[in-house]
């Protein structure tokens, strides 16, 4: 049962942040300000960027600073520890593109932003919805 | 011990090791942590079984059930359950959260514990054979302290389900606590703690080990050896009679790291736990001598309190030499162990 891509997933998510653990939302703010990134997961595009202080998921691109690209088996196997960061990107399973100042950013953001997550009362149900809609057959959870 | 002095015992356990609650919904302090926790070592598996609730940033109880095992000569596995729902009677020892529960009925504490991923089950009874301990609070940092009853030994009777793997336990030696107070995770402590549940001469002889220090682990708080033969307590030793020594490094590779997320938020290894510690006490006549070899860990990872940083729980099998004489007597015994790590994470 295919449900809503992985923007709105990505939107959804920013809003719990923010209403929930705003100082990991400030967080993940400050770290993607100067340097936009654009996501693509299995083809769905955005971009997360920030501006003063408000963070915000729109479709498409175009322009941003660090671009990765991955698919949802590669997120939950990541999610589940299966496989560390390094691991995917040796086996290009994630592929992150941009200079090292704002994959540096990335990382900060990507770390802000999952420490939230787990502070977060609502977002387990999130993650549940979309692991229930994107797990990839056969996968077992 | 099936008399009038297991009747009295089940009522000491009744009277002091219920649930607390917290206060925090009536406005009362906020941060209220509180945990059963049992260990159960037996010949051929080790496992760890924790029910908790945990105040969140709303004031309401958080319940969590975590699950930690690890068969004979295996690796460790585990799961951490966050149930809805949970519940419990302030005053009362029953709890059940999900498909898990803990009660105490007929002198007998009884679990049943599933977890919805990894395939763990245990269905337990635990029969109290030494009277139990409350201890006064334990300083966690400024303004925060934690209160501790203890029921040092337990005969666990049950099976476990580890995926497709059925073990069952006759008459394995365990250990509960229970530990409640208002603190913050992330708050200027940390603790090493060990459980050795040995025989003498035919009769359970158990040590607690504690020590708690700042976050930096500069500075010891509180430090104690506890011993109980049988089913009394037999001696403590405390504050300067009493010397920690961590020897060596593991230098282990990745560690299990539950849940699995905190390996991506907090990662890291086990790195920094060490391959022996070393507990001696004396005062007087009395003399104590615990040597550990550390083994495999399991780790917690929880988030802390304040900011975006981790505390890292690490629980480690291992084996105890326990030497010394207490009253004259004299110990010397080798048993297994757990020994658990609370640091900062990296």
């Amino acid at each position: 049962m295919r449900g809503p891509e992985f923007p709105a997933y990505l939107a959804a998510a920013i809003e719990r942040l923010r209403d929930e653990v705003p100082y990991a939302y400030n967080a993940v703010s400050r770290a993607v300000e100067p340097d936009p990134i654009a996501i693509v997961i299995d083809g769905a595009a955005c971009r997360l960027r920030s501006q003063n202080g408000e963070l915000s998921v729109t479709l498409g691109t175009a322009p941003a600073s660090t671009r990765m690209e991955s698919d949802w088996l590669t997120i939950f196997r990541l999610l589940d520890a299966e496989v560390d960061l390094l691991e995917v990107l040796r086996s290009d399973d994630l592929r992150l593109v941009g200079s090292i100042r704002s994959i540096v950013r990335f990382e900060s953001a990507l770390r802000a932003f999952l420490a939230g997550a787990i502070r977060s009362p609502s977002m387990s149900s999130l993650y549940d919805d979309m692991r229930q809609r994107h797990q990839p057959a056969g996968d077992p959870q | 011990m099936r008399d009038s002095s297991s009747g009295a015992l089940a009522e000491l356990i009744r009277r002091s090791d219920y649930w607390r609650r917290s206060s925090g919904s009536a406005r009362g302090p906020i941060g209220h942590k509180e945990w059963m926790h049992f260990s159960v070592l037996s010949p051929d598996v080790d496992l760890l079984i924790n029910f908790s609730l945990v105040d969140d940033r709303h004031r309401r109880e958080v319940p969590s059930l975590v699950f930690l095992v690890r068969p004979r000569e295996g690796p460790w596995d585990g799961w951490i359950e966050r149930p809805t729902l949970a519940r419990v009677s302030g005053g009362g020892m029953a709890l059940s959260m999900g498909e898990s529960r803990v009660d105490f009925e007929g002198g007998e504490f009884r679990i049943e514990a599933k977890t919805s991923r990894r395939d763990l089950t245990a269905t337990l009874c635990l029969r109290p054979v030494a009277r139990p301990a409350l201890t006064t609070s334990v300083p966690l940092g400024r303004g925060a302290s934690m209160k501790w009853a203890v029921v040092p030994r337990l005969v666990a009777d049950g099976e476990l389900q580890v995926g497709d793997r059925r073990i069952e336990l006759r008459a394995a030696p365990a250990y509960h606590d229970h530990n409640w107070g208002s603190f913050e995770w992330g708050g200027d402590f940390a603790w090493e703690w060990g459980i050795v549940l040995g025989e003498q001469n035919g009769s359970p002889c158990t040590v607690i080990l504690q020590r708690i220090t700042d976050r930096g682990r500069h500075r010891v708080v509180s430090q104690g050896m506890l011993v109980w033969r049988g089913g009394s307590h037999a001696r403590t030793l405390h504050g300067g009679s009493v010397e920690f020594r961590n020897l060596g490094l593991r230098r282990a590779g990745g560690a299990l790291r539950l849940p699995p997320v905190m390996s991506l938020v907090s990662p890291g290894s086990a790195a920094d736990l060490p391959d022996r510690l070393e507990v001696r006490g004396r005062a007087g006549e009395d003399s104590l001598e615990v040597m550990l070899d550390i083994g495999e860990p399991v780790q917690i990872g929880v988030p802390d309190d304040r900011g975006l940083g981790t505390t890292i729980v690490s629980e480690t099998t291992a084996r105890a030499r326990v030497s010394g004489s207490i009253s004259g007597e004299s110990l010397s015994f080798e048993a297994p162990a757990i020994v658990e790590f609370n640091r900062a994470g990296a």
